[in-house]
Formats: C-alpha cells, sequence, structure tokens
C-alpha cells in the first residue's frame, strides 16, 4: 500500500496508518463481496483481529459499510459512491452525486 | 480505490435485506445526539438522585462516600462499555431485551427465556421509575407551594396532580417524538441548571478550611471494606436509567455512533454530578448538625440553617422539572419495548402499531400510561403515604434494572462469539462487569432486608415469575415459537446499488 498507483486517489504516506488500515479494510470488503466477516478480513490483510474488526465497527458506524442481518457478514455501504466520487475518480453518473447520504 | 471504484461502477447483489425496516412506522433516523443523551440523562432523575443519594452512601460509607461514588461509577462505565459492544453493531427499539435476544437466538425454552426476563425486567424496571417520578413531581410541586404559604397538598389533590401530569406526558408521548424529546431535554436542562446553583454556593460561600475529612455522619465509626461497599452499591442505585438510549437505536441518527457514546457519556457525567453534589453536602452539612432520620431530606433543612432559605423553593422546582423529564424518559423507553414485543408477536400485536402521522408507539403509550399513572393514584388515595410508596418502587425498579444488566453483560460475550468477533478486551470488561453487578444485587438487596425492606425484592420476584410463566403456557398453545430480537436491519437502500427511491422519512 506504499507505493502510489496511476489510479491511486493521492494518499501519501504521511496518512496516519488508521486511515491507510480503514481504506484497505474497506477495499477488502469490496474486493471479497457482500457477506465476508471480519476473520475472513482479518486472515486476508493480516491485520490483528481486535484492529480489523475495531476498524470494520467504525465503518459501519459512519455507514461506509452495513451489516448484514446475521450481524457477521458485511457489505459496502451507499456511502461509499460518495467517497469514490469525492475523491475524483470513478466517474459520476447522472443524477446520483446529490443522493441524501 | 479501484476495488472500491469496480464495485461503485457494477454493485454487487446483496441478497436478504428487505425492503422496509422491521421498525417502519417510527420516526427513524431524527433523532440526534443531544436528544439521545437527554434521554439516557432524563430516565436516571440526576437531580434527585443527586440531592438524596449522597446521604444514603453517607450514612453506609462515612468518610469513604466519595471513593464510593466513585467505585460505582467505574462500574457503571463498564456496563456502558459492554452494552457499547451491543450498541455498536445493532440499532434496536428493546433495548437490552433485544440485544440479549440476538446473542442467545430464540431456540430452545431457555434461550427465549432468559431474553424474555430481560425484556420484563426491563418493563418493571421502566414502569416502576416512572411511576416513582409521578409521585416525586407530585410531593416536589406540594412542597414548591407549600413554601409560598399555602398548605401541602391532600391526598385527592396529589393524586390529581399525577392524573394531570400522567396525561401530559401521554399527550406529548403520542404526539411525536421530537416533541417529547424537546420537552425532556428542556426540563432536564431546566433542573440541572437549577441544581448546579445551589452547589456553587455552597463551595462559593462555605470557607475552604470547612472541607475536612469528617465522618460527618458517625453512624458507621469505622466503615470498612464493606462499608465502602454497601456505599458503593447503594450509589449505582442511582446510575439505573443511564442505559436508556438503547431504545432509540431506531431513530437516532447514525445509532451505531451515537449510542454507544451517550452511554458513556451518560454515566461518567452522572458519575461528576454525584460527586460534586456528595462533596457539596459535606461541605453543607459543617453548619448543622447530623440529623436522625435517613437523610433523604438533608439538603433541605442543611440549606434552611445555612441561611439560604430561597434555595428550597428553587430545588423543589428543579427535582420536579427532573421528575417530570424522568416519567416521559420512562415511558419512551416502555413503549418501545413493548412495541418490540408487540412486532415480534410475543405480546399482542397491536402493540406494535405505530401512529400513522406522528410515527410514535401510540398503542404501547395508551396501553402503558394508564397503568402508569392510575396505580400511583391508587396507592396515594390508599394512604399508603409518598415516602413508603416511593421505596417500595425504587426498591423494585432498581432490582429490576440491575437484572436487566447482569443478564445483558453475561450474554454479550455469547453475543460476541456468535457473530464471530470476540476478543480479549471486551470478554474480559464483561466478565468483570458480570460478577460485579452480581454482587451488587445481593449486596443490594441484603441491605434492604437489613432495614426490613424486602418487599420490592419480593414484588419484582413475583411479578417477573408470573410474565414468564404466561410466555410459557402461550407457548404452547401457539403454531409457531415467536423469532427474537427484532431491530432496525438494514434494508436495501442502506447498501450500495441497492434501491434508487429513498423516502425522506426512511432515508438510510
Amino acid at each position: 500500500m506504499t507505493t502510489d498507483r496511476p489510479d491511486d486517489v493521492g494518499l501519501r504516506a504521511r496518512q496516519p496508518k488508521a486511515v491507510r488500515s480503514a481504506l484497505a479494510v474497506l477495499e477488502e470488503v469490496a474486493r471479497c463481496g457482500p457477506g465476508v466477516t471480519g476473520l475472513e478480513v482479518s486472515r486476508n490483510l493480516g491485520l490483528p483481529k481486535a484492529t480489523t474488526y475495531r476498524l470494520l465497527n467504525l465503518l459501519v458506524e459512519d455507514e461506509y459499510l452495513v451489516r448484514l442481518p446475521d450481524l457477521s457478514g458485511f457489505a459496502l455501504g451507499r456511502k461509499v459512491e460518495l467517497l469514490v466520487q469525492l475523491s475524483g475518480v470513478g466517474g459520476s453518473r447522472p443524477g446520483s452525486p446529490r443522493d441524501r447520504i | 480505490m479501484k476495488p472500491l471504484q469496480d464495485a461503485v461502477a457494477s454493485p454487487p447483489r446483496v441478497t436478504g435485506l428487505a425492503d422496509i425496516s422491521p421498525l417502519h412506522g417510527l420516526a427513524r433516523r431524527s433523532l440526534g445526539p443531544v436528544d439521545a443523551l437527554a434521554q439516557s440523562v432524563s430516565a436516571m432523575a440526576p437531580v434527585a438522585a443527586a440531592v438524596t443519594m449522597p446521604a444514603m452512601v453517607t450514612a453506609a460509607a462515612g468518610r469513604h462516600a466519595v471513593t464510593s461514588i466513585l467505585c460505582a461509577t467505574v462500574l457503571v462505565l463498564l456496563i456502558g462499555y459492554t452494552l457499547g459492544q451491543y450498541a455498536r453493531r445493532m440499532g434496536a427499539a428493546g433495548s437490552l431485551y433485544s440485544y440479549v435476544a440476538q446473542a442467545l437466538g430464540s431456540t430452545g425454552t431457555w434461550r427465549p427465556l432468559v431474553a424474555l426476563a430481560t425484556g420484563c425486567s426491563l418493563i418493571i424496571g421502566y414502569a416502576c421509575i416512572a411511576m416513582f417520578a409521578l409521585i416525586g413531581f407530585a410531593l416536589h410541586a406540594s412542597d414548591l407551594i407549600a413554601s409560598f404559604g399555602r398548605p401541602q397538598f391532600a391526598d385527592p389533590v396529589m393524586a390529581g396532580v399525577i392524573l394531570a401530569v400522567g396525561g401530559t406526558c401521554t399527550w406529548l408521548l403520542i404526539r411525536g417524538l421530537r416533541l417529547s424529546s424537546l420537552a425532556m431535554l428542556m426540563a432536564e436542562g431546566a433542573a440541572l441548571l437549577v441544581l448546579v446553583v445551589p452547589i456553587v454556593l455552597v463551595f462559593l460561600a462555605v470557607p475552604r478550611e470547612a472541607l475536612p475529612d469528617v465522618d460527618v455522619r458517625a453512624a458507621v465509626p469505622d466503615p470498612g471494606f464493606s462499608g465502602l461497599a454497601t456505599g458503593a452499591v447503594l450509589a449505582l442505585m442511582a446510575f439505573v436509567g443511564f442505559e436508556s438510549a438503547t431504545v432509540l437505536g431506531a431513530e437516532t441518527r447514525r445509532p451505531l455512533r451515537t449510542i454507544p457514546r451517550v452511554l458513556l457519556w451518560s454515566a461518567a457525567g452522572g458519575g461528576v454530578l454525584y460527586v460534586v453534589a456528595a462533596l457539596a453536602q459535606r461541605v453543607l452539612l459543617q453548619s448543622v448538625p447530623p440529623l436522625d432520620d435517613d437523610g433523604s431530606q438533608v439538603f433541605g433543612p442543611a440549606m434552611r440553617a445555612a441561611g439560604l432559605p430561597w434555595l428550597v423553593p428553587l430545588l423543589d422546582a428543579g427535582a420536579a422539572l427532573s421528575f417530570f423529564a424522568c416519567t416521559l424518559a420512562c415511558a419512551t423507553a416502555l413503549a418501545r419495548v413493548l412495541l418490540t414485543m408487540g412486532r415480534e408477536d410475543v405480546l399482542p400485536a397491536w402493540l406494535g402499531h405505530a401512529h400513522l402521522r406522528f410515527r410514535t408507539p401510540v398503542h404501547a403509550v395508551l396501553a402503558a400510561m394508564p397503568v402508569v399513572t392510575v396505580v400511583p393514584a391508587t396507592l396515594i388515595l390508599l394512604g399508603l403515604g409518598t415516602g413508603e410508596a416511593m421505596n417500595k418502587l425504587l426498591g423494585t425498579a432498581a432490582t429490576a434494572y440491575v437484572t436487566a444488566y447482569l443478564l445483558a453483560c453475561c450474554a454479550a460475550p455469547v453475543f460476541l462469539r456468535r457473530i464471530g468477533e470476540l476478543t480479549l478486551r471486551p470478554a474480559l470488561a464483561a466478565g468483570l462487569t458480570s460478577v460485579a453487578l452480581a454482587g451488587a444485587l445481593v449486596a443490594y438487596r441484603i441491605t434492604l432486608a437489613g432495614a426490613g425492606r424486602s418487599a420490592s425484592g419480593w414484588i419484582f420476584c413475583i411479578l417477573l415469575a408470573t410474565a414468564l410463566l404466561w410466555f410459557l403456557w402461550h407457548r404452547r398453545h401457539r403454531s409457531a415459537d415467536p423469532v427474537l430480537g427484532l431491530y432496525d436491519v438494514p434494508t436495501q437502500d442502506a447498501v450500495l446499488g441497492g434501491g434508487r427511491n429513498t423516502a425522506a422519512g426512511d432515508a438510510p
């Protein structure tokens, strides 16, 4: 996560580690698809379990992630759309950017 | 960002989510953190507790009174942290009942029974404190009027005041959550301001050297550890109700973020208030000889003796406002637990209906408020006496609350394990808290029994046993067992790529 790739949104090495870990968690949920559990995310990223659960909870609290009804699986929340649009990549669809988040 | 961009460009389909929330019809996502905090703080009746609790704690713990209160605060913070493990993962209207139900599941016999025991304990606790607060309001209104030269209220007038206030609260609770929340916030805010004035005056008006480390009550020569522990248990009872913001899980904006914070803030705020009140009382009592009653009115005579008689009606007004807010808060919580049970079909389904326009749990309010109003009015008319009635109600409620906390804290590690997120720190906190709560419950009942006040324990046990037996009997006549643990499950429009058309009132 330290090299800048062409589609990187400009996070540099000076960002606090937690923010980068949080984004890594968010990306991992995106990569694995809906229903991925905290344990799976922790294993895939090699992060400690407690850290992963804490980050997942933070992302759920701020509604970037949604907990599925079984309370153990996660899915991306609608707010991710806003995040991607604000980053200036991914493009916007007609009529969608002003959705109330 | 590439996986995120891909997900936004072609969102995956998420199955298993419904189009509407199980808690539809309520004013979802309408309250902010201040309203949630007002709910938790009001349910604690902090002004009344700040005025009466320090004296009781001092009677048990002597010079360790402040330490006792600090110990109780730490325990309440731990309870808040443990309850926060649920609150940050699920927004519910059934509070600890829904939490325990989710932790244990609904299969078998004893699992739903434990969840129902939690729910019934909450119902008993909220109902009894609401009744307690109505009597308290009438009492302090009577004292307030009496300080202007009028006679104290006669029993029928007290009953009438209780009915009038109960009716007002009913109207507010039906008319809208924002309205009742605002009323609660303003009443409790004013009450706390009113309390701050005498406390500040006490500290300013009394010279510094009047703060010695004196055993002001001298009731316990050397309180020792058992005195400190008893004092801590009594202080704990001043915090009950702090968890009630958990019933607003569907109606708070960003509940998973706000409610855990409100739990900790109300615990810490209560602790600060009670420590300051205890210190102020200690200063004040230097100028007054010790009273030989249970000390519950110590502020009044002490202030008259200190030459500040006009503070007494001010404090009465503050206490009355605080009790009014407390009635609203407890009734708000009670109605939502009943609504949850109604929607789960544990209780009759009509209890689960919400008002179409006002979006409040109208049927639950109309079912609960008459009981909450008529019972204390009747007790007063029967000549029971306000002190006696309030003692019984408080004892029953405190026992009920601590039972609910105990069950919820014991179930917390089970919950975390069930969802695959069990880690060391929350497990340790839950374990420690459960042990402390079990000890506190036993110590509380022993303390009350020592003072000849076991009746409230029996009342609680009989009510709980009746409720559980009724549920077991009712189950045999059902076709399907009810599924417990209803909460504000996210809907399709909360996920990326879910429904595009969100109604303004139900936006995620």
